[in-house]
Order: C-alpha cells, then sequence, then structure tokens
C-alpha cells in the first residue's frame, strides 16, 4: 500500500530587501554597471497537515547596513496565519546569515541541515574573510547550540523528509547548500535558495560571486534540471522577478507573499 | 605506524616540559577501561595542564575547566589551569600559543585569562564537536557547548589555526593526529635533553590502558583509539618511557618535582624519572 503523496502548497514570503548591482551579481561583469535590486525570502511549504519553514533569514542582531529589514521572518509569516513559536519543520538550505538568523523565533522547530554546512560553518574555511562574511557568529553559535539541544537532524546528501518532499546537497555556494524538492499540483517544484540567486546567474551561466567552489555551482545549475519538468520550476533565492511573476497569496498580501505551486 | 627521526636538526632547543596538576576525582578502576578487570578499587583520576618551554617560546597544552564546570560534574579543583601554569613561572596573560588536544571539558575551558593566546587545533575535533557525532548522548556528554561556543567565535576572531594531521609548530614541536578518544584529538612531540617526549593527553589516559592494552571507555572509535596507541610509541622514537599519559596520578610520582614547593603539583618530565618506569609499563 502506498501512502498518497500531498500536493504542498507552497510560498515564497519576502522580509527584506537591498539595492545591489549587476557587478555584485554576476562574477563575469559588464561594462556597463547598472542596478540590481536582490529581495530576500523564506519559504513555506503546507500541506499533508504539516509546515515545513525553509530558511530563518536574519533578524534585528544583524545590522549590515544596506540590507532593509522589512519585517522579521516570523512576523513574514503571520501573513500565512503561521506562528513561529509552533513551527516544527525548519529545513535549512545553508548558514549564511539571511538564510539562518532567527532560531529564537523558532523555539521549537527541527533543524534539516546538512553536516558538510556546519563543518564549513565552524572549521578553518573560516579564518578567510571572503567566505567568513556570508556567516554570523551568533547565527552559528545558536546552531551549535541547537545541535546539543538535540535540534539537529543532519543529512548527507539526498533524503527524503517527508512523502513528497527531498532534500539535496548540491555544494557550490557553500560546502553543504541544500535545496528543497518538493510535490504540487503543478508538479515538483525545486526551492533552490542560494544555489541560484538569480535567474540569470542559471540561464545566462554567469554565477553569483559568493562562491566556494564553482564546479559544484555549475553542477547544481544542470543537476537541478533533472529534478523539474521545466526550467521554470525552479525557484532562486534572491531574485526580484519572484514577487512581480507569481500571483500574491492573497489581494492584501501583493508585494509581500506570493503562491509558487 | 610513525617513527620520529632520532634527532631534530642541529640547533632545536631541548625544551622543558612541565606537568602540573590543577584537579582531580575518584572513582572507581572499572570506570577506566573498557575490558572489565577483576580487581575493582577507588582510583583517582588526575586533572593536567602541561607547558613547554625553551628556545624563547612558551607553549601550553590544554587548558581544563574552570569553577562551574568542576561543580557542574562533581570534580575537585585545586586551581584554575590559568593559575596553575603561573606555578612554573608562565603569566598567561602573556602566552600566545595554546595547543589544545582535543574539546572535552577537561581540556579546554579556562580560555578568558590567555587573551593573547592562539589555539592550536584539529580541524576534524572541531567537526566532531559540532556535528552529527554530538547528537548521541554518549560522545557529547564528556563535552561542555559554552566551551566549544568559545572556541568557535575564536575562529571568527583568527585566532584558531586548524592543523590536519601533522604540523610542527615550531623547531622540535609537533602535533600529531590521533583519533579514538575522540575524532580529533591530538598529542604533542617535542625535543627535549633525553629525546623525543610525547605528552599523549588522552589518547592514553592511563599508563594500564595503553599497557594492557585496555582502552578508556569514552571512545570514539577503538581501532583507532588502539592504532594510537602505536602511533605514541613511534612519535617517542620506541622508547614508550618517554610516553606521559593524560590523567594518570602515577605521573607525581614517577618524576622529579619542578621545586620542593611543589612537591605533588608540578613535575618536570623532561628530567630523569625517579620511579621505575618499567613497572608502569609492565616490562617486568
Amino acid at each position: 500500500m502506498t501512502q498518497a503523496i500531498p500536493e504542498y502548497e507552497v510560498y515564497a514570503v519576502k522580509y527584506a530587501e537591498r539595492l545591489g548591482s549587476n557587478h555584485t551579481t554576476f562574477v563575469f561583469k559588464d561594462i556597463h554597471d547598472g542596478p540590481m535590486p536582490m529581495d530576500y525570502f523564506v519559504w513555506a511549504i503546507i500541506g499533508g497537515g504539516k509546515t515545513f519553514i525553509v530558511d530563518l533569514g536574519f533578524d534585528r542582531r544583524y545590522a549590515r547596513g544596506e540590507r532593509h529589514l522589512l519585517r522579521t521572518p516570523a512576523e513574514g509569516l503571520k501573513f500565512l496565519d503561521i506562528d513561529a513559536a509552533q513551527v516544527e519543520e525548519v529545513i535549512v538550505s545553508h548558514m549564511h546569515y539571511d538564510h539562518a538568523g532567527s532560531l529564537p523565533d523558532f523555539p521549537r522547530a527541527r533543524l534539516y541541515l546538512q553536516e558538510d554546512e556546519m563543518a564549513m560553518s565552524t572549521g578553518h574555511f573560516m579564518k578567510y574573510k571572503a567566505f567568513r562574511h556570508g556567516n554570523f557568529i551568533e547565527y552559528t553559535v545558536d546552531f551549535v547550540r541547537a545541535v546539543y539541544d538535540d535540534r539537529v537532524q543532519y543529512l548527507d546528501g539526498t533524503q527524503t523528509i517527508a512523502p513528497g518532499i527531498e532534500l539535496h546537497r548540491v555544494g557550490g555556494h557553500t560546502h553543504g547548500i541544500q535545496i528543497a524538492r518538493v510535490w504540487t499540483r503543478s508538479g515538483w517544484l525545486v526551492l533552490a535558495s542560494d544555489a541560484v540567486h538569480m535567474y540569470d546567474n542559471m540561464n545566462k551561466q554567469n554565477p553569483y560571486p559568493a562562491v566556494f567552489n564553482m564546479r559544484a555551482m555549475l553542477d547544481g545549475f544542470r543537476d537541478m534540471q533533472n529534478l523539474v519538468d521545466s526550467p521554470d520550476r525552479i525557484i532562486p533565492g534572491h531574485d526580484p522577478l519572484i514577487i512581480k511573476n507569481f500571483p500574491a497569496a492573497s489581494a492584501k498580501l501583493e508585494g509581500k507573499v506570493v503562491r509558487l505551486d | 605506524m610513525y617513527i620520529a627521526p632520532n634527532t631534530p636538526p642541529t640547533g632545536t632547543p631541548e625544551y622543558e616540559v612541565y606537568a602540573i596538576k590543577y584537579g582531580d576525582h575518584t572513582r572507581m578502576r572499572q570506570d577506566n577501561f573498557i575490558f572489565k578487570d577483576p580487581h575493582d578499587e577507588a582510583t583517582t583520576i588526575d586533572f593536567y595542564v602541561w607547558v613547554i618551554t625553551g628556545g624563547g617560546r612558551t607553549f601550553v597544552v590544554d587548558i581544563g575547566f574552570e569553577e562551574q564546570e568542576a561543580k557542574a560534574r562533581d570534580r575537585q579543583l585545586h586551581r584554575l589551569p590559568s593559575e596553575a601554569v603561573r606555578l612554573v613561572g608562565v603569566d598567561p596573560a602573556t602566552v600566545e600559543d595554546i595547543i589544545v588536544t582535543h574539546l572535552h571539558y577537561d581540556h579546554c575551558g579556562d580560555m578568558s585569562p590567555f587573551p593573547k593566546a592562539r589555539f592550536h587545533l584539529q580541524e576534524s575535533e572541531m567537526n566532531y564537536a559540532t556535528g552529527k557525532s554530538m547528537t548521541h548522548q554518549p560522545l557529547r556528554h564528556a563535552y561542555n557547548v559554552d566551551y566549544v561556543v568559545n572556541f568557535v567565535r575564536a575562529v571568527y576572531d583568527d585566532r584558531v589555526n586548524f592543523v590536519d594531521g601533522v604540523s610542527e609548530l615550531a623547531p622540535g614541536i609537533f602535533v600529531h593526529h590521533i583519533g579514538g578518544h575522540t575524532a580529533g584529538i591530538q598529542s604533542v612531540r617535542v625535543w627535549t635533553r633525553k629525546g623525543w617526549l610525547v605528552v599523549a593527553s588522552d589518547a592514553t589516559h592511563f599508563y594500564d590502558n595503553m599497557a594492557i592494552p585496555n582502552p578508556f571507555p569514552i571512545v570514539c572509535h577503538v581501532g583507532h583509539m588502539l592504532d594510537g596507541y602505536e602511533t605514541l610509541r613511534g612519535m617517542a622514537g620506541g622508547n614508550v618511557h618517554n610516553v606521559i599519559p593524560g590523567h594518570d596520578p602515577q605521573v607525581l610520582s614517577l618524576f622529579p618535582a619542578a621545586s620542593k614547593e611543589l612537591e605533588g603539583i608540578a613535575v618536570r618530565l623532561d628530567a630523569d624519572p625517579i620511579g621505575d618506569l618499567s613497572k608502569v609499563w609492565r616490562e617486568s
């Protein structure tokens, strides 16, 4: 007897924004630099009686200049009637500050994390500013404490964590970054998080400059194609087109929350 | 098995090496061995830090635990590790190099009195102390998350020199990855007037763990622990008498006190032994 696989609803909740530029978004620079805004999201996967949150964004403890926090991830999830304090499952794509930041708002959550990601975030690569810059020590410490509190579910590679929800380690951007593949009414959807920052990083084969292993990042672009029926089912982690191209979750949530499935 | 060279290059300092006791605890002999021994009795486990001086430099090996942890685990703390090093003339505020053999609570806790120190640590130990192994209570038990967090912060403060395997930290001072007791434990090999001396730390807790051999029961990988005993022998150039266990009270009576006042507290490990080492190594 096979268990029915739920068709999950998937939402992107915008919680912050920043005015970047083409030169900060692509490895291969165009002579003509221009503005390239960047959105910051957390995602919610709802179905089969369960709620999975993907990533924890950052909170008010993180104060670095030009990133404008519109609302904390927990406040953003309230738009979907999700109470962060009650959330039990959080998938953490990677431990960069803008994805692993508001753990205290999710006191009951179990964290799905690749062990390689913790190894990078606490190991010798943190001596290089280029890598350390993406992490924030307070958030890293929150995660180490979560390990000792039995709240981290470590993964190594690919694993199905619920019927119709698979996590795949892709690496590239960081050593242990993972993506979520989710079954929906419109087929398989991939929440790529920062395995793909912007559509153009993947579509133009012009990667985002924050990269640990370029080969793995490019492999990831290719391998993700095999996890979906068409490339538009891959959802990048920071593209402002997400809010423009997908329908708002409701009229009131225009510009804040979109429905990806 | 690693065999150390007979002699290091000319000009390598002959270091002085001290073991200084900072605490102890009484428990049953059975608690120290994975394979039970018919003779059970109350035994003492000593807690040490070690100091290596020479060539104008000072290396501290491990920094023990502090009051809070002593209370939490009901261990006797006779003096803070940072106070213990003062007994042999080392000012913790000026120490620049600390070798951390592993991140168990009794080896890495008294960090704040050493503000200038850089910590030499195997990366595999940090991976172990923050990774999947720590989801197992028996492996996690000897770690203190606050101490681990202090070291993660030290990484971000550029105060950790991560080692992968073997590294020469100064002429005649090497660290060697051993594993076994924890995934990333390392031991220290140092050149002295009597040849290569091995500060094993918890690669062997007591003489008997390695001499019988009968491994210590807090262990990540028994095969690596047994292999580690062979590595320690090799590091000592085959002279097992120069291997110093990490917690054995006999160390304080086998080697001469650093001074008369330090009888029973601190010994000179690079000096000739005053006790019968062939007996503790079960050679006779």
